[in-house]
């Protein structure tokens, strides 16, 4: 039975039953009003971004659901390693910032935790190893401390600074 | 919904979004990913950081030890509150009491706090973070003479439990304690530093300033050029005590407070005059001396010392002009000159004599 998601500007998307459950949030939805087969609005996610949403869901429909609770030490560990990133998964990640934190929004409200956990490395990998100045210039951060509260804290955090 | 000339900041992202972020970095990477602007501080609180690094650590396969615990070094004080989180969390960190040798590998977190906290050299606010961070770690029940025994808990001697009874521990394996361990307590470890006023903390909690630990480096796996400089001649030393590195650091306060905190020179008088003779400097033992430890000079056995160790340090004593040494002392010496010493060590006395009576001894051994 396929199921149809609504974008925020009104594109529809017709996919399988088995793809729509890797999102949390569609999965208990499907559950608590059966197969109606009227089509799921989305107003929180864009038709661009929801086009790469399912095409990770599309890709990712064999794996194994993480829930029973025995599973969770070893699944827990595995996803805790930023660098070890599937290489599918690298080449559907490559997108610009914008796109990024989109994706990464539209996983975390349609609740696809390995989706999320992905955008999330992502970003933990563009930071490492760099100043605090290089991280606002990839992230569009504004420095708002004043020069004196940038000196409190560089000087409270100067630990971190050679490391 | 196209933002072609905007990007949005990531600290637009939702806070839950956000606080996933940090179990994928390093302490330092999330330190300065909280530094780039107000709201990012404020969301990554230093509890924050502990509690992820906490649950890295719970979760860290013990090969990777070592790495996660440079990852986790911030300043004492975050270790201190990790280690202390950790324990409240339940984790085997040790902190509350010595692991033994059947102990799991992780517990050692504990010790490792309070001894990095002892480790941190003097920079800028490092003295006072590790006094705060000792004092946090105390509070929380810490155990006060944690040792640093080895980087390999694998190669642990069996004894171990014995550990603080004199270092009888040395003679389950003498060659591999020797060559394996280390030792060292925090007490010494902020003695070598000169760190006054943790010292006096430690002394106050109750550490003990006797324990013995191997002083010789070359069996710790990472010897830096600055620890080299730190411990300078100590670092082949093979045992040491806290006193024995305020004594080459001729740091005469800390030895004073160690003096006061229980430290006995009769314990280990010979290793400190053998100290003393190798390092050729007289000043230390008039230090000694106005400490009031003259009389130890006449009980230590000139045949420990060996015989040029006890010329030289007789020789100091000559050349420092002290009057208070006892006659015993050559006497011990002279039974034991093996190697035709004694007219040196008579020579000595009669200058000695000459010194401290104003006229010539004609018979210095006969009194």
């Amino acid at each position: 039975m396929p199921v149809v998601l609504q974008a925020s500007d009104n594109q529809q998307f017709t996919i399988e039953k088995a793809v729509a459950e890797r999102s949390m949030l569609l999965k208990n939805m499907l559950e608590d009003v059966g197969e109606a087969g009227e089509p799921i609005p989305l107003p929180n996610v864009a038709g661009s971004i929801l086009k790469k949403v399912i095409e990770y869901c599309e890709h990712h429909k064999e794996d194994p659901v993480p829930s029973a609770e025995e599973d969770k030490d070893a699944f827990e560990s595995s996803r805790r390693k930023a660098d070890d990133i599937d290489e599918w998964d690298a080449q559907f990640i490559k997108v610009g910032n914008e796109e990024l934190f989109e994706i990464i929004l539209a996983a975390n409200y349609l609740d696809i935790k390995p989706l999320l956990d992905l955008g999330c490395k992502t970003v933990a990998n563009m930071i490492k190893g760099k100043t605090p100045e290089q991280i606002r210039e990839m992230f569009n951060i504004e420095n708002d401390f004043t020069p004196e509260e940038e000196d409190q804290i560089r000087r409270e955090n100067e630990w971190a600074a050679d490391a | 919904m196209a933002k072609d000339h905007f990007i949005a900041p990531i600290h637009s992202l939702p806070a839950e979004v956000l606080l996933c972020i940090p179990q994928y970095l390093a302490t330092a990477d999330t330190t300065r990913f909280r530094t780039t602007c107000k709201s990012l501080y404020a969301l990554f609180t230093e509890s924050d950081i502990a509690r992820f690094q906490a649950e890295k650590l719970v979760r860290a396969p013990r090969s990777e030890d070592e790495a996660i615990l440079k990852e986790c070094f911030g300043p004492p004080t975050f270790f201190a509150s990790l280690v202390i989180h950790l324990d409240r969390l339940g984790a085997p960190v040790g902190l509350k009491r010595v692991p033994r040798a059947s102990g799991d590998g992780e517990a050692c977190w504990g010790w490792r706090a309070i001894r990095y906290a002892a480790c941190t050299d003097k920079a800028g606010s490092g003295w006072k973070k590790a006094r705060q961070a000792v004092r946090m770690l105390l509070d929380a029940g810490a155990f006060v003479d944690c040792r640093d025994w080895s980087l390999d808990d694998r190669a642990f001697p069996r004894g171990f439990e014995d550990w603080d009874a004199d270092c009888s521990y040395w003679k389950v394996s003498e060659k591999t304690a020797f060559t394996t361990y280390w030792g060292a307590t925090p007490l010494s470890e902020a003695a070598a530093r000169g760190n006054l006023e943790l010292v006096a903390i430690l002394l106050q909690a109750g550490a003990n300033p006797n324990l013995k630990y191997n002083r010789k480096m070359e069996h710790k796996k990472i010897v830096t050029a600055q620890e080299k400089a730190l411990y300078g001649p100590l670092a082949d030393k093979k045992i040491s005590t806290a006193f024995e590195e305020a004594l080459w650091r001729g740091d005469t306060d800390m030895m004073l407070l160690l003096l006061s905190g229980g430290f006995s020179v009769e314990q280990h008088a010979d290793r400190i005059l053998t100290e003393i003779a190798r390092k050729d400097d007289a000043s230390i033992l008039e230090h000694l001396l106005q400490f009031g430890f003259a009389p130890f000079f006449t009980s230590v056995s000139a045949k420990q010392l060996g015989m040029n160790g006890a010329v030289k340090c007789f020789e100091h004593l000559i050349d420092s002009n002290i009057p208070t040494i006892d006659m015993q002392f050559l006497l011990t010496a002279a039974a034991h000159d093996e190697q035709g010493k004694l007219p040196e060590i008579e020579a000595g006395a009669e200058i000695r004599m000459g010194h401290c009576t104003g006229r010539h001894s004609p018979d210095p051994v006969g009194r």
